[in-house]
C-alpha cells in the first residue's frame, strides 16, 4: 500500500519546471527543496542502500547518514567547483543517471531532483524502488524543509534538526540591523544573469542584510539585465561566483568588460564559491556569512 | 619600323600545341589580317602579342623590349586589345565604358582629364557611337556594342591595336563601318592586327595578311600573294571566287573542296590536289 | 526614385556640390545622424544634456561609463563592422562580376566565424589580443581563396552559390563541434552569437584589435576600385589596361579577410549587409564598380548603425540579435536578385 501510493505520488512529483531550464539557471536549478512528499508507511523506515541522483540532494544524504548506507551518489559530488564533500566520497559509487548504474545496486531508497534524469527515475520508481523526487531550493526556508524531509526519510529527524540548528545559529550571526538603510547588492552571472526575488541566491543576500538590486529591478527566479541597467543599479556591492581557470567562453566577457570594471572601481566584489550556493544545503549559512562581511566594510559595522 | 614582334613562338594547353614557332612582326602604320580556320591558333596569337599570355617558347618584343618586362602601363598605353565578344558585365553608361579606355592614361587616383575626355570623345565619334553616349551599353544592338567597345580601345589611343574577331556576328553595313575605322587608325599611324573570318574583309581592308594553320603560320604577304587558290583549298578547305574590283582584292567562299561543284570564276580555280601545303 | 529621396532634403546646401560627391556626402550626413542617435539608443534613458556632460566627461558618472564604455564602442564598432561588409561585398561583387557575392551568403563571414571559434575557445585570443581577429581573417581568407578556386574565373553564378552553400554548410558544421568540444558548459549555447552576430556589450578592446586589421583590410578593398573599372570588360581587357590580376585578386582576398574577418571576430556573422547596400547604391553611381566601393563602405555603415539603433529600441528584455533583422531584410533582396538574373541569364 505504502509503497504503491509512493509510487504514484512520486512519478507525480516527476515534473518539467518548464522556465527554469537553462545555463543562466544553473544555481538555482541545482539547488533542491523536498516537495511536499511525506513518507507514507512506518515512521521507523530506515533505509540502508541510499542511492542519490543528484548533486543536492547527494550533499545532504552524505551530511544525515552514515557512509556505510550510501549506495551511490552522482558523479558531480567528486567535483571540488561545485561540491562542499568532493573530499569525502572516495570509495562511493558515482552514478551519470543511468538507469542501468542504479540498478544492480538494489537500492532501497532513490532520491533525485526535478531535473535528475526523468526517465531513469520513472523506471526506478516503476519497478518499485521507493522514490522521492525533489524539487530545488527557492529560499532558505526550502532548505529547512529539504533536511527535514530527507532527514524523516532517512529515519534521522534529529541529526536533520542539529544541522538545521547550526545553520540557524550562524544565520542569526550573521544578519545585519533591521531597517531600511540597507546597503545594495547585485548577483552577476558570467553571461550577465542575476538573481531577484523568488531565488534562493536573492533571499541569502536578504539574509545577509541587503537589499537585492536583482529583484528591485524586477527579476523573479533568475534573468537577465541588460549592461546598461546593471551599470544604472551601481550597486555598492557586485556579487560574483567565484572565477576559477576554465575554458574560455563569451558568458565571462561581462565580467571583464571596461564598464563593469569601472563599475568595480565603486563598488565592492564579493566572490562567492559556487559549491555554497548552487545547492540549498545547510552550507549555505557560509555564503551569508561572507556577504555580511562585505555589508559590515559598507556600513562600517563592527566585525563578527 | 617594327613595333611589335613575335619570334618563334611556341605555346602548349597540356598536350595540345596551340602555337608553334610562330613569327610575325607588325609595324605603325600598318594594318595586318590575321585569318585561319577555326582552331587555328589566331586568338593564342593576339593574346600572347598582347603580353596576356606568356609563351612556352620564344619570345615577344614590344618596341625592342621584351613584352614581360617594364611597366605595365606604360605597355597598356601602347599597346591596346580588344577581346572577342567582348564582354560588359555591368549596364554602364556609353560614355563611362569608353572611358574606361584611358585608365592606363590615369595614376591610381587620378580623376580623367580634359585631355581624356578630348580622347573619349573623338574615339567615340571615330566608332561613329557619339550619339549613344548616354545609353546603358546592355540595351544597345549587337553592332553598337561592338562599335562602343571598340571605341574603348581606340580611347586608348594605343601605337598599336589588336582586335579579336571584332565584325563577328555584325551586319554588312557594320561590318564595314569597324573596318573602316581600323583602317583609318591604321594609316593614321597606328599598327593594328585584326582576327577575321570574313576573307573578304581582310583581302578589302588588309594590305597585309598572316594565315595561321595548326598553330603554324603558313603564309604571310599581301592578299594577292596569300589567298591563293592552294591556300584556301589547304589552309581553309574550300574554293573561292577570287578577284579584283576597284583596285581591291575579294573573295567569295564558293564550296568546299571535298565536294564537287566549282566556283564561277572569271579565273581558274586551281585544284588542290596540285598544291603542296604552304609553309 | 532612391537617390532622390537621399539627396533631396540635402539639396539646397549642397547646389554647386559637384554631382559625384552629393551621394557621398548625402550618406556622410545621415551617417552622422545616426552616430549621434545611436549615443541615445539604450534601456537606460540619457538626456542630451547628461550625454553631452557624459561625452565631455566631467564626472564619473554612470551615465559617463554607459556611453562612454558602452555606446561609443558598439556605435562605432557597428559603423565600422557595416562599412567592412558593404565594402567587402562591393569589391567581390566588382571582382567576381556577380551581384550575388556577399561575404554572408558564399561562407566567407561563416569560416571567419569558425577561425574566431577556434581562436578563442583555444584560449590563444586570452593569451594573444590580436589572436581573436586573426583567427576570423584565417577562416575568411581560406573561405574566399577557395571560392576564388572554385568560381572565381568564369565561374557562373549556380556556381558560386553552390560553393558558398557548401563552404556555408561546412564551416558551421565545425563551429558547432568546435563549440561542443569547448570543456566550458557556457560554450555550446554561444554558437547563437556567433550565427546570429550581435553588437550587444561590446567594448572598445574589441573595437581596438578589430580596427587594428580592419584598415588595413579597407586599404587593400580600396586599392583595387579601378581594376574592377577595368575588370567591367573581362579579364582580358583589364590585363591588357594595364591592371596585374593576380595581385588585385591577393588584394581583394586578403582586404576580404581581414576586413570580414576581424568584423565576424567580434561581431559574429551579421548577413546581407554586403549584398543590399550594393545593390541599392549601384545604379546611383553608374553602375561603376570603383565608385560604388566608398558610398558601399558608408551604406553599409549606415544599415548597421540604423539596424544597431532598432534592436535596441525593440521590446526591453534579451536583445534581439542584429543578424536576425539584417537577414529578415536581407533575404527578399536576395530573392529578388535572384529572380532577376534568371531573367536575363538561363
Amino acid at each position: 500500500m505504502a509503497r504503491e501510493a509512493m509510487r504514484g505520488f512520486g512519478s507525480a512529483l516527476v515534473r518539467r519546471l518548464r522556465d527554469r531550464r537553462g545555463l543562466g539557471f544553473r544555481a538555482g536549478a541545482l539547488a533542491l527543496a523536498l516537495i511536499a512528499l511525506t513518507i507514507s508507511g512506518p515512521a521507523e523506515a530506515r533505509p540502508e542502500r541510499i542511492a542519490s541522483m543528484n548533486l543536492c540532494t547527494d550533499q545532504i544524504t552524505l551530511a544525515l547518514v552514515e557512509r556505510e548506507r550510501v549506495a551511490s551518489l552522482s558523479a558531480l559530488v567528486a567535483q571540488a567547483d561545485y561540491s562542499n564533500a568532493a573530499d569525502d566520497v572516495a570509495g562511493i559509487r558515482l552514478n551519470h543517471g543511468l538507469s542501468e548504474e542504479i540498478l544492480p545496486l538494489e537500492p532501497d531508497f532513490v532520491v533525485a531532483g526535478t531535473f535528475s534524469a526523468q526517465p531513469t527515475v520513472m523506471l526506478l520508481s516503476r519497478l518499485g524502488h521507493p522514490t522521492l523526487v525533489v524539487d530545488f531550493a527557492r529560499s532558505i526556508d526550502d532548505v529547512r524543509t529539504n533536511v527535514r524531509t530527507l532527514g524523516g526519510a532517512f529515519g534521522e529527524a534529529a541529526r536533520a534538526e542539529a544541522l538545521i540548528e547550526a545553520m540557524d545559529g550562524r544565520l542569526a550571526a550573521a544578519a545585519g540591523p533591521t531597517g531600511s538603510n540597507r546597503p545594495t547588492a547585485l548577483y552577476l552571472q558570467p553571461n550577465g544573469y542575476t538573481a531577484g526575488g523568488d531565488s534562493l541566491i536573492g533571499d541569502v543576500i536578504g539574509h545577509a542584510g541587503l537589499t537585492n538590486l536583482g529583484a528591485e529591478a524586477g527579476i523573479s527566479g533568475h534573468g537577465r539585465l541588460s549592461m546598461e541597467t546593471l551599470l544604472a543599479l551601481a550597486p555598492d556591492i557586485l556579487i560574483t561566483d567565484e572565477s576559477r581557470d576554465r575554458a574560455p567562453a563569451l558568458a565571462y566577457e561581462i565580467l571583464e568588460h571596461p564598464a563593469v570594471t569601472a563599475l568595480l572601481a565603486r563598488s565592492i566584489r564579493v566572490q562567492v564559491p559556487t559549491r555554497l550556493w548552487i545547492c540549498g544545503l545547510p552550507a549555505i549559512a557560509e555564503a551569508v556569512e561572507l556577504l555580511a562581511d562585505a555589508r559590515r566594510r559598507v556600513t562600517g559595522e563592527a566585525g563578527s | 619600323m617594327t613595333a611589335l614582334a613575335l619570334d618563334r613562338v611556341a605555346v602548349r594547353f597540356g598536350d595540345h600545341v596551340a602555337l608553334d614557332d610562330a613569327s610575325v612582326t607588325v609595324s605603325r602604320g600598318e594594318m595586318i589580317g590575321l585569318i585561319g580556320p577555326n582552331g587555328a591558333g589566331k586568338t593564342t596569337l593576339l593574346r600572347v602579342a598582347a603580353g596576356l599570355l606568356r609563351p612556352a617558347g620564344g619570345r615577344v618584343l614590344l618596341d625592342g623590349r621584351p613584352i614581360g618586362t617594364g611597366d605595365r602601363r606604360s605597355r597598356a598605353r601602347l599597346l591596346a586589345y580588344l577581346p572577342q565578344g567582348a564582354p560588359c558585365h555591368w549596364p554602364l553608361e556609353v560614355r563611362r565604358l569608353v572611358t574606361l579606355g584611358r585608365l592606363p592614361h590615369l595614376l591610381p587616383w587620378q580623376a580623367p582629364t580634359g585631355t581624356d575626355a578630348e580622347a573619349v570623345t573623338s574615339a567615340l565619334d571615330l566608332a561613329d557611337v557619339g550619339h549613344l553616349v548616354g545609353r546603358d551599353v546592355l540595351t544597345l544592338s549587337g553592332g553598337e556594342r561592338a562599335r562602343v567597345l571598340l571605341a574603348r580601345a581606340l580611347a586608348v589611343e594605343p601605337a598599336l591595336l589588336l582586335a579579336d574577331e571584332p565584325v563577328s556576328g555584325l551586319d554588312p553595313a557594320h561590318q564595314l563601318r569597324v573596318m573602316t575605322v581600323l583602317r583609318a587608325r591604321a594609316d593614321a599611324g597606328t599598327g593594328v592586327v585584326v582576327t577575321l573570318h570574313d576573307l573578304g574583309l581582310a583581302a578589302r581592308f588588309c594590305r597585309r595578311l598572316v594565315v595561321v594553320d595548326g598553330g603554324r603560320v603558313v603564309a604571310d604577304g599581301t592578299p594577292a600573294d596569300v589567298l591563293t587558290p592552294e591556300t584556301l583549298a589547304n589552309v581553309f578547305r574550300i574554293r573561292a571566287r577570287v578577284g579584283t574590283w576597284q583596285g581591291s582584292r575579294y573573295v567569295v567562299p564558293w564550296a568546299v573542296t571535298d565536294e564537287g561543284e566549282g566556283a564561277d570564276s572569271d579565273q581558274p580555280v586551281l585544284h588542290p590536289a596540285a598544291a603542296g601545303r604552304l609553309r | 526614385m532612391k537617390e532622390a529621396g537621399l539627396s533631396r532634403p540635402l539639396a539646397l546646401p549642397m547646389i554647386g556640390v559637384d554631382r559625384a560627391w552629393r551621394l557621398p556626402l548625402a550618406l556622410a550626413t545621415l551617417l552622422a545622424l545616426l552616430l549621434a542617435g545611436s549615443l541615445f539608443a539604450g534601456p537606460v534613458a540619457v538626456g542630451p544634456r547628461e550625454l553631452l556632460g557624459a561625452l565631455l566627461g566631467r564626472n564619473l558618472s554612470v551615465a559617463e561609463i554607459i556611453v562612454w564604455e558602452l555606446r561609443v564602442p558598439r556605435t562605432l564598432l557597428a559603423a565600422m563592422i557595416g562599412a567592412s561588409l558593404g565594402l567587402a561585398g562591393a569589391v567581390l561583387q566588382g571582382l567576381l562580376r556577380n551581384p550575388l557575392a556577399e561575404p554572408g551568403l558564399i561562407g566567407v563571414s561563416a569560416s571567419a566565424a569558425l577561425g574566431a571559434v577556434i581562436a578563442f575557445y583555444t584560449g590563444f585570443a586570452a593569451a594573444f589580443p590580436l589572436g581573436l581577429p586573426l583567427g576570423g581573417m584565417v577562416g575568411a581568407g581560406l573561405a574566399v581563396a577557395l571560392l576564388m578556386i572554385l568560381a572565381g574565373r568564369q565561374g557562373s553564378t549556380l556556381t558560386l552559390i553552390l560553393a558558398g552553400v557548401a563552404v556555408n554548410s561546412f564551416a558551421g558544421a565545425l563551429t558547432a563541434l568546435a563549440l561542443n568540444l569547448s570543456p566550458n558548459p557556457y560554450a555550446a549555447a554561444e554558437i547563437i552569437f556567433w550565427m546570429m552576430g550581435s553588437l550587444a556589450d561590446r567594448s572598445f578592446q574589441h573595437l581596438g584589435v578589430a580596427a587594428a586589421l580592419t584598415i588595413p583590410g579597407w586599404l587593400l578593398l580600396i586599392s583595387v576600385a579601378r581594376s574592377l573599372d577595368a575588370l567591367s570588360l573581362g579579364e582580358d581587357a583589364a590585363t591588357s589596361l594595364g591592371f596585374d590580376l593576380q595581385a588585385v585578386r591577393w588584394r581583394a582576398v586578403l582586404g576580404t579577410a581581414l576586413a570580414v574577418g576581424a568584423a565576424v571576430s567580434v561581431s559574429g556573422v551579421i548577413g546581407f549587409v554586403g549584398l543590399v547596400v550594393p545593390h541599392l547604391l549601384r545604379p546611383l553611381v553608374g553602375y561603376q564598380p570603383a565608385r560604388l566601393l566608398p558610398v558601399s563602405a558608408l551604406g553599409g555603415a549606415v544599415l548597421l548603425v540604423a539596424t544597431d539603433i532598432f534592436v535596441r529600441m525593440l521590446a526591453p528584455g534579451p536583445e534581439l540579435k542584429i543578424g536576425v533583422v539584417t537577414a529578415l531584410i536581407g533575404a527578399p533582396f536576395f530573392l529578388i536578385l535572384l529572380l532577376r538574373l534568371r531573367a536575363t541569364s538561363p
